[in-house]
């Protein structure tokens, strides 16, 4: 009865969706513009002494609701209104609810509502308090941190400095733990009493406070972790502002107000002032703006880059944006030649067009990128603009120098339709010169394969991006950064990095990084062109969303008017 | 049908596996040791032969386990029956959609031939085949949803909690997939029941005083329509499991999705498990469209 034509049906259907598929040539692709699978560095400036100054009210250690940073300058429409169900659009669905084992940017936008931090970033990158009140340096190698009292998890649980250390603990030694590298610098944790708890550091290490902010700062109920293993990527205990109820996979999750969150508004009222929260992937990005603009959903993240002038001087829609911490780059990997020649790199650098770019591919909505450092770190250094404006007859004379007699590469290119254009336009503008890159579209899976075995020439790309600038510039040129697949070494710069991470002083730190960006844009191991800007787009309803540069949708202080 | 689902999964797990791509790399991370990796792979079972691992997921399936998710550690088959409604609805509406417009076309075609009718749906036709279908998509979200505010631009509800709700967010996917299988079956209604109507039997039919509606209901249609039903059943079987683009489209959580995400995050359980069910959605539709040969036609006998 069954006949070969069965079979062939049955193969090539399954067999064509696998082809299909493996070629990602689906739109469907679960990564965010901002590439996943990154082990983050964020970071923030020095901790010291009491951050917070003292208020009356003990519980109210939050600062109070900030108007969001939009076009019609304050969010706010009178008092704070309690309740409500906010409905959020995401350009991905998230991979997993344990934040100790994620490995997506994107799953960090939940986690900022379901789990605390122990410390928050604030709108200027620097760290606020969180579930830690405060904190003190005894010395470079010691952090105290006093805790928030009366913190309960989703389960009931107390939380206190047994919890932190258990999760400290967790995170080091979970086979599976994607914070392992992050927390690194921690020797210990000691329980000093049930609200104090002491972080022993190998070193001084400016980046930690920053990597307590995300999700190496994110405290699970260690005791549900335990219990339900595996599952718990499913079924999240957190302390955070809403409590995990349901997630349907591509479909929608639902958080709901957890009553007994530790935290009050400057008024005494409760936080989060939201009843529920439901988040939808909307993975194809016309949809998502169409989303908010019939109101189907509430706020979404990252419109397309063509609507973003529209959305900037419309008044249907809020509209919020900041410098983003991201950037895209050509990375390349200096042990293939001819890349490993520094004037053949030299002259990739000096043929790049980024004020073209940025207007052809981007609409104007990014701004140019230079380096590393993102505009809205302390450390950024408006002024330093190597490699512009670009000079055809400079990159030829630098072919020429390094002798380079076939000037051809590969660059591998995630197969999206933004990354396609501009690699088309490197393309283009490398021709000038006479060299030739050959672009070659890959999976996202794919291309991280091979980046991290090495098998690769050149690699067009972005990178989420970190608030210290120690997450955007170590990971990527120190000899040991996670993120370095140029297998780039310069002992100089290895040394002004580790500098860097080892002192407190912000001033000190961006000369450091100055100095380290001088040798490293020289080397070019990485050919920058772009920083994305940090969009939100809101229904007039929303109000309160403070928009920190990283993007994550903090929901504790929103609200809905009627 | 067991011999050539045996034959789908060996060449499902092959492609599968075969696929550049490590799963491992995906869940750890670039930083984690060598020895991490190795850890998890011998964990999951990854670092055994491939026909090892395939004798043991067989052994599995063959019980009625499909595994867990390697990512969220949801079994296999609640992640499908979780979707299966989606995509049941979907498919099933869309064909509805394609058949009461490719049928009635095809007849008016057939039997006008050459009259303006005819051209109309030719062209009516071409356009609806070679439209892509995610162009139909933004056009139908156009109109409906950002001018008319007619429709929701997204999104699922459960036709159990709200029936309304539920059409008014299928319609629009519905006829995206709809329209091209309308097209291909109209244009294929059209040759088959012209080339039936040429037979000395419907002569026959006209001959001995019946009217044109009696020929063409009781005899020239059934045969006409045995290369249709081959034809639908084909198409719905993609339906039931790649109308990807139309489920990220309108961002529904169905099958199609649900394969491609497995895939990108190389969840090789999830992976196998999805299209294996797509391969027996195929078979039985294949199952159906054969008995359904026998009832058109007499003739067709299975023993």
């Amino acid at each position: 009865m069954v006949t070969r034509r069965d079979l062939l049906k049955g193969a090539l259907g399954t067999g064509v969706l696998l082809l299909l598929t493996a070629c990602g040539s689906q739109p469907a692709a679960p990564a965010a513009p901002s590439k996943p699978a990154e082990p983050a560095k964020p970071a923030a400036p020095p901790a010291k002494t009491e951050s917070k100054p003292a208020e009356s009210k003990p519980a109210a250690a939050a600062p109070p609701p900030q108007p969001a940073l939009t076009k019609e300058g304050s969010g706010q429409a009178g008092r704070p209104q309690p309740g409500g169900t906010i409905r959020i659009a995401l350009s991905s669905e998230i991979t997993t609810l344990d934040p100790h084992l994620s490995t997506s940017s994107q799953d960090r936008q939940i986690y900022q509502s379901v789990y605390d931090s122990l410390v928050r970033l604030g709108p200027d990158l620097n760290p606020a308090p969180g579930l830690a009140k405060s904190w003190e340096q005894s010395d470079p190698k010691t952090v105290v941190f006093k805790l928030q009292s009366g913190v309960k998890f989703h389960d009931g649980e107390p939380f206190n400095a047994a919890a932190v250390k258990a999760n400290v603990d967790r995170m080091k030694s979970h086979p599976r733990s994607l914070r392992k590298g992050e927390l690194d610098d921690i020797t210990s944790v000691d329980v000093v009493d049930e609200l104090t708890v002491k972080f022993n550091l190998k070193g001084p290490s400016s980046p930690l406070l920053s990597l307590l902010t995300d999700r190496a700062g994110m405290m699970v109920s260690t005791k549900a972790a335990e219990a339900a293993g595996d599952d718990f990527a499913r079924k999240p205990v957190g302390t955070g502002p809403f409590k995990f109820v349901e997630w349907v996979k591509d479909d929608h999750m639902t958080l709901r107000k957890w009553e007994q969150h530790w935290e009050k508004d400057a008024d005494g009222v409760q936080l989060p002032y939201l009843d529920e929260v439901i988040i939808k992937p909307i993975p194809d990005g016309t949809q998502r703006l169409t989303a908010v603009r019939t109101g189907t959903v509430d706020m979404i993240d990252t419109p397309p880059s063509k609507d973003m002038p529209a959305l900037k001087t419309g008044t249907e829609l809020k509209y919020s944006e900041q410098p983003g911490l991201a950037y895209r780059y050509i990375q390349i990997n200096v042990k293939k030649p001819p890349l490993d020649n520094k004037a053949f790199r030299q002259a990739i650098a000096w043929s790049i067009d980024r004020e073209a770019i940025n207007k052809a591919v981007f609409f104007n909505v990014g701004q140019v990128g230079y380096q590393a450092i993102p505009p809205s770190s302390f450390a950024f250094d408006p002024d330093f603009k190597p490699y512009t404006p670009r000079d055809v007859a400079r990159a030829k004379a630098k072919l020429a120098e390094s002798g380079v007699t076939d000037p051809k590469f590969t660059g591998m290119v995630p197969n999206t339709p933004e990354d396609k254009q501009l690699a088309e336009v490197f393309k283009e503008q490398l021709t000038d010169t006479g060299i030739t890159l050959e672009i070659e579209l890959l999976e996202g899976t794919v291309l991280g394969d091979r980046a991290l075995k090495r098998e690769y020439m050149a690699s067009i790309n972005g990178w989420s991006g970190r608030p210290d600038p120690d997450g955007n510039v170590y990971n990527f040129f120190h000899s040991k950064g996670a993120q370095n697949r140029s297998d780039y070494l310069n002992p100089e710069v290895d040394k002004l990095l580790d500098a860097a991470r080892s002192t407190y002083d912000n001033a000190e730190r961006k000369k450091l990084y100055s100095q380290a960006n001088e040798l490293i844009l020289d080397d070019s191991p990485i050919v920058f062109s772009q920083h994305r800007p940090e969009v939100k787009v809101m229904s007039q309803r929303v109000q309160g969303f403070v928009h920190v540069p990283d993007g994550m949708m903090r929901l504790w202080n929103v609200w809905l008017t009627k | 049908m067991v011999p050539v689902l045996f034959l789908v999964s060996i060449v499902i797990f092959s492609l599968i596996h075969l696929t550049p791509g490590d799963p491992v790399i995906t869940m750890l991370g670039e930083e984690a040791t060598l020895e991490a990796r190795d850890r998890l792979r011998a964990q999951l079972g990854l670092d055994r032969p491939l026909p090892v691992q395939y004798a043991a997921w067989l052994a599995k399936v063959v019980t009625g386990d499909l595994g867990r998710s390697i990512r969220t550690n949801q079994p296999v088959a609640e992640a499908i029956t979780e979707r299966l409604p989606v995509t049941i609805q979907l498919a099933f509406l869309a064909m509805a959609i394609a058949m009461a417009i490719a049928l009635p076309v095809g007849i008016i075609a057939a039997t006008r031939r050459g009259t303006f009718a005819d051209i109309g749906s030719t062209v009516m036709c071409l356009l609806g085949v070679s439209m892509p279908n995610f162009l139909l998509a933004v056009f139908l979200v156009y109109v409906f949803s950002l001018t008319l505010r007619w429709l929701p631009p997204i999104g699922y509800i459960s036709p159990v909690q709200d029936l309304l709700g539920n059409l008014k967010g299928m319609v629009m996917p519905a006829v995206t997939l709809g329209v091209f299988a309308a097209a291909a079956t109209a244009r294929l209604t059209r040759s088959s029941l012209l080339e039936v109507l040429g037979q000395d039997y419907v002569r026959t039919g006209y001959a001995k005083g019946l009217d044109e509606r009696a020929v063409i209901r009781r005899h020239a249609m059934k045969n006409a329509l045995i290369p249709v039903v081959t034809v639908v059943g084909l198409q719905l079987g993609n339906l039931l499991g790649s109308a990807i683009v139309t489920e990220t489209i309108f961002a529904l959580p169905g099958v199609g999705r649900l394969v491609v995400d497995s895939i990108y995050q190389r969840d090789f359980p999830l992976v196998q498990g999805v299209t294996l069910y797509l391969a027996v959605i195929f078979l039985v539709v294949n199952l159906i469209v054969d008995m359904i040969y026998a009832y058109l036609d007499p003739r067709i006998r299975y023993s």
